[in-house]
């Protein structure tokens, strides 16, 4: 394995950074003057740089609870209100949230389906031609959306798929279903081929033991990868703007619309941003062992 | 790919599987993205515009489309705007990545809560990201502007200033995108190993000389990579722009991508804004090709 | 009918051969094992009885069955894997049911025939277990049950008992030679460890480099090895060779380079003055005051049951077994013969055996 790669494996551990060989650990080697300041400042200064770097997402957060004649004002301390999000049960933002809900689920859904039993074949079948679909896979991840939208847009205008919650899955499989065979397939390469013998020779077959053995030794692996597809479907913010209008607009395009047509309401803005964020921080806490594979699919060889 | 699929036999049996597993993907990855790719391309050949498809469907002239962006100052101003802020942030996520990593590699809670911490603005939603700093650079609300005006340095609005516009988004986008860097490189740091940097330090070297020396060299691929991985990526930014300044103020802070966004579903130009989306995507594929072979070769080196 | 027929049997990876003729008749309910060193072939060969493997060329039968393109499901055969391939996430129960979970079989049916096999390797503690929570020794068990729960008409052993540390090597051997009496089921046991095939198997094939060296039962091949080859392989410690050139001029003997004669038996097939290997197994000298061989004490090894001693003969490295116990020191001098009746010859070009 290159170093990127096996940069990779250890990052995946990410979890576990105990035995950091970083420079930080050399000073404390030095004890000889002021140890409190050495054991202590590290601490310090980065509790404040956190504080510091996450002030702006904090203050997105703390403007949603605040009550709207406050917002203008200095003042630090205020009492909370949930007058934000109540104003945002009326109009479309409920139902875009369960948009953007359906869509992602959908998606996700549509990429597993396809996507791992093609990343078990490629697993385990060896052929030539195998570096070009990578390649392919990469290219797909990365291409600028725009790319795609034009196309999209038209087919769909005759295909009637415009401004429905099944045509945005649809295209969110551009990205969705690369990253599925991408990630599935380090997770199959896990799996000893010989308990798929053993399984043949008790008496399945290839997609019997697929089924009944290497799928379900992959389950954290493909738990992982499914709440990577949600949030990405989730994040999604091009595709959902051309292609929705009213009927499947999602949450990401409705908030913009606070922007747009219903002037600057301040809290609004920040009470829906506050809950479109929501799964996404619950699920990467969930998955934050695999998320440098995720983002980085294609782009290095495990 | 030369194989008899008819023939009888557990080998042919297996392949046949194989194929059938992978086929519904390969099928869907063509339908979704050679296709419109190929679509694409030839929507860049002809003049097409919405406000007349039926007429302006036609490959008379096929570069037309092409030359008019060799001549489009626009144009060429939103590669160079690009460029800009591709370069910058960028770089700025590799300084401010780079520097956490290091300060953040170590055993402790708070070190450990502070690197899960610092992921959250990666995985927010970008639409998110780019609310919290229309907010930030909006000055009757953003906690920056009136602590400065506070302390007597009244600034008017970055991102309604030509000459901040872009530095403003390049901040923000750095923002975003810095965990990305740190990841990468905290797990880097990892895989040092301890002997090099244990002998270094009993022949007394300081803690600069330790990361000039030694870990510097190592973790250089990934920092290659990440700055790859990010500037491809780069490439896609939408909703910060869309959001903070839409393009402006005039077209300083338009971006490719922005620019054929522009043309499509403001101008309606679909041909033209097919021949901008077909030269991103050579580049894109150019620098992912380029990333690829950074990947697989890089255990030459080592 | 579950013999096992190999005919002309040819396979490769890729360009390079790795099976090139194999012929082997095994009968039903033998206990046949498979031994070689490492790169001979046998793994390979017993992954194409199982339908791991596609052999290019060459038959398998099965009874009368040609199997060559049969899938291994319908092979009604059974394999113990070298890392016991145990599925993970199932209870030992589950992992023993499997196979005939799979077939379709009746829940109580399944229940009866995995308890049985259960008891009879003494799993019945362990069924609601998972693999993780056994032992080497457990583990073993536990494939050997679900093979032999499946009732199939042979069981395919890949050196199971290579992972587990001496001792519980030694009482698995036993107890799966005890459970081949019991059930009677045609064998196939591949070891690279010769003393496993010695103990357990009724005929033992030596493979090399993808080819039968020789088939037989174990003392045949202890007593009369066909080759320098199979003689170096079976036994333990390994046969003496020593080189030197066949004299038949009054009684046949073999003079080495530096002047020592070793004596033979009977006349044999070679040619006076032939390039030859003097073969003769540890326990095959004594010491004999009279007409000993001097030969140096390098290294004095006794095991308990009998003393390994370590000389050089001549200019030759020795190996020697004493039933008794021999009070020899390094550096002492000891009157070594090799029985002649005990004697093999080997032609030291080819490796043949002459006598």
């Amino acid at each position: 394995m290159n170093s990127i790669s096996r940069t990779l494996a250890a990052a995946d551990l990410a979890g576990a950074h105990e035995e950091g060989a970083g420079l930080a650990g050399i000073g404390t080697a030095d004890r000889r003057r002021a140890p409190w300041w050495h054991a202590h400042g590290r601490s310090l200064t980065v509790a404040l740089l956190v504080l510091l770097v996450l002030s702006p997402f904090l203050w997105l957060v703390q403007l949603a609870f605040k009550p709207a004649a406050d917002i203008f004002d200095d003042a630090l301390l205020f009492v909370p209100t949930l007058d934000g999000f109540a104003s945002l049960l009326q109009g479309n933002f409920l139902k875009s949230f369960g948009n953007s809900l359906l869509v992602s689920t959908l998606s996700t859904g549509f990429s597993l389906v396809i996507g791992v039993p093609a990343a078990y074949a490629l697993t385990r079948w060896k052929f030539r031609g195998r570096d070009r679909i990578a390649l392919w896979i990469l290219v797909t991840r990365m291409a600028p959306p725009i790319a795609f939208t034009i196309p999209f847009f038209l087919a769909y205008q005759y295909l009637g798929l415009q401004d429905t919650v099944i045509g945005l899955a649809i295209v969110y499989l551009t990205f969705n279903l690369a990253i599925v065979i991408w990630l599935m397939q380090t997770f199959f390469e896990a799996v000893p081929a010989s308990l798929e013998e053993a399984a043949w020779i008790d008496g399945c077959g290839v997609w019997q033991a697929f089924w009944r053995v290497a799928l379900p030794l992959t389950a954290p692996g493909l738990a992982a990868t499914a709440v990577m597809c949600f949030i990405f479907s989730w994040n999604d913010f091009f595709y959902a703007l051309i292609l929705t209008r009213t009927n499947a607009i999602t949450a990401p395009v409705a908030i913009v619309n606070f922007l747009q047509y219903e002037g600057w309401e301040w809290t609004k803005i920040a009470a829906s941003g506050t809950l479109v964020m929501l799964p996404v921080i619950v699920f990467t806490v969930l998955v934050r062992k695999y998320l440098v594979r995720g983002l980085t699919a294609g782009g290095v060889k495990d | 790919m030369a194989f008899a699929l008819s023939a009888p036999g557990w080998q042919a049996e297996r392949r046949r599987a194989f194929l059938l597993g992978l086929s519904p993907s390969l099928a869907v990855l063509l339908v979704i993205t050679l296709v419109p790719a190929v679509a694409l391309l030839v929507a860049s050949f002809t003049p097409l515009s919405l406000t007349d498809p039926v007429a302006t469907f036609r490959f008379d002239d096929p570069l037309v489309n092409y030359r008019q962006l060799l001549h489009d100052n626009r144009f060429l101003g939103s590669i160079a705007v690009q460029f800009k802020l591709s370069a910058s942030s960028v770089v700025l996520q590799l300084l401010v990545g780079l520097g956490l990593a290091l300060l953040l590699n170590g055993k402790s809670r708070v070190l450990d809560g502070a690197r899960t911490l610092f992921l959250i603005p990666m995985v927010l939603p970008p639409i998110v990201v780019a609310l919290i700093w229309k907010i930030m650079y909006t000055p009757d609300v953003s906690p920056m502007h009136r602590a400065l005006e506070h302390l007597g340095w009244p600034v008017r609005s970055l991102i309604a200033n030509p000459d901040t516009a872009l530095w403003a988004i390049s901040l923000a986008d750095t923002w975003q995108w810095f965990p990305f860097t740190m990841l990468m490189v905290l797990a880097s740091l990892q895989m040092i190993p301890d002997d090099p940097l244990e002998a270094a330090r009993l022949e007394g070297a300081n803690r600069w000389q330790l990361f000039r020396y030694i870990v510097f060299p190592y973790i250089r691929p990934v920092l290659v990579v990440c700055g790859l991985f990010r500037l491809i990526d780069s490439f896609k930014a939408f909703p910060l722009i869309y959001v903070l300044t839409n393009g402006g103020p005039g077209n300083v802070s338009e971006v490719t991508n922005y620019y054929g966004f522009i043309q499509a579903f403001n101008f309606s130009y679909w041909g033209y804004a097919s021949a901008i989306a077909t030269v991103m995507l050579v580049g894109v594929f150019v620098l992912s090709w380029l990333v690829g072979k950074l990947g697989w070769s890089d255990h030459e080196q080592h | 009918m579950a013999s096992i027929s190999i005919r002309k049997l040819f396979k490769q990876f890729g360009s390079t051969p790795v099976i090139r003729g194999i012929d082997i008749d095994i009968r039903d309910g033998e206990f046949v094992a498979l031994v070689g060193p490492s790169g001979c072939g046998k793994s390979t060969l017993l992954r194409v009885i199982a339908g791991l493997e596609t052999a290019e060329g060459g038959d398998i039968l099965l009874g009368d069955r040609r199997i060559n393109d049969t899938a291994p499901r319908d092979r009604d055969v059974a394999m113990v894997f070298q890392n016991y391939a145990l599925y993970p996430h199932m209870t030992v129960a589950q992992n023993l049911g499997f196979g005939l979970k799979i077939q379709g079989i009746a829940k109580d049916q399944i229940a009866r025939r995995v308890q049985q096999a259960a008891d009879t390797l003494g799993l019945g503690e362990l069924l609601q277990r998972h693999p993780r929570q056994l032992s080497g020794g457990q583990r073993q068990r536990v494939a050997m049950g679900r093979a032999i729960v499946r009732q199939p008409q042979a069981f395919l052993f890949d050196e199971p008992l290579s992972n587990l540390d001496a001792k519980l090597r030694v009482q698995m051997r036993t107890e799966i030679k005890a459970l081949h009496q019991r059930l009677g089921t045609t064998t196939v046991y591949v070891t690279h460890d010769q003393v496993e095939a010695m103990t357990m198997a009724d005929r033992i094939v030596v493979l090399k480099e993808g080819k039968v060296e020789q088939i037989g039962e174990p003392l045949a091949l202890y007593d009369r090895p066909r080759n320098a080859f199979v003689a170096g392989f079976i036994g333990s410690p390994a046969m003496n060779f020593i080189p030197g050139r066949l004299q038949l001029d009054g009684a046949p003997h073999v003079l080495t380079d530096d002047g020592l004669r070793l004596p033979l038996a009977n006349a044999s097939s070679g040619t006076h003055g032939d390039r030859v290997l003097y073969g003769t197994r540890p326990e095959n000298f004594i010491l004999d005051a009279g007409q000993g061989l001097p030969a140096d004490v390098v290294v004095v090894e006794p095991t308990g049951s009998e003393t390994q001693v370590a000389l050089r003969l001549g200019g030759h490295p020795v190996m020697a077994a004493f039933r008794d116990r021999i009070d020899a020191r390094p550096g002492e001098r000891l009157p070594l013969w090799p029985v002649a009746a005990k004697a093999h010859l080997f032609d030291a070009a080819g490796g043949q055996r002459l006598n």
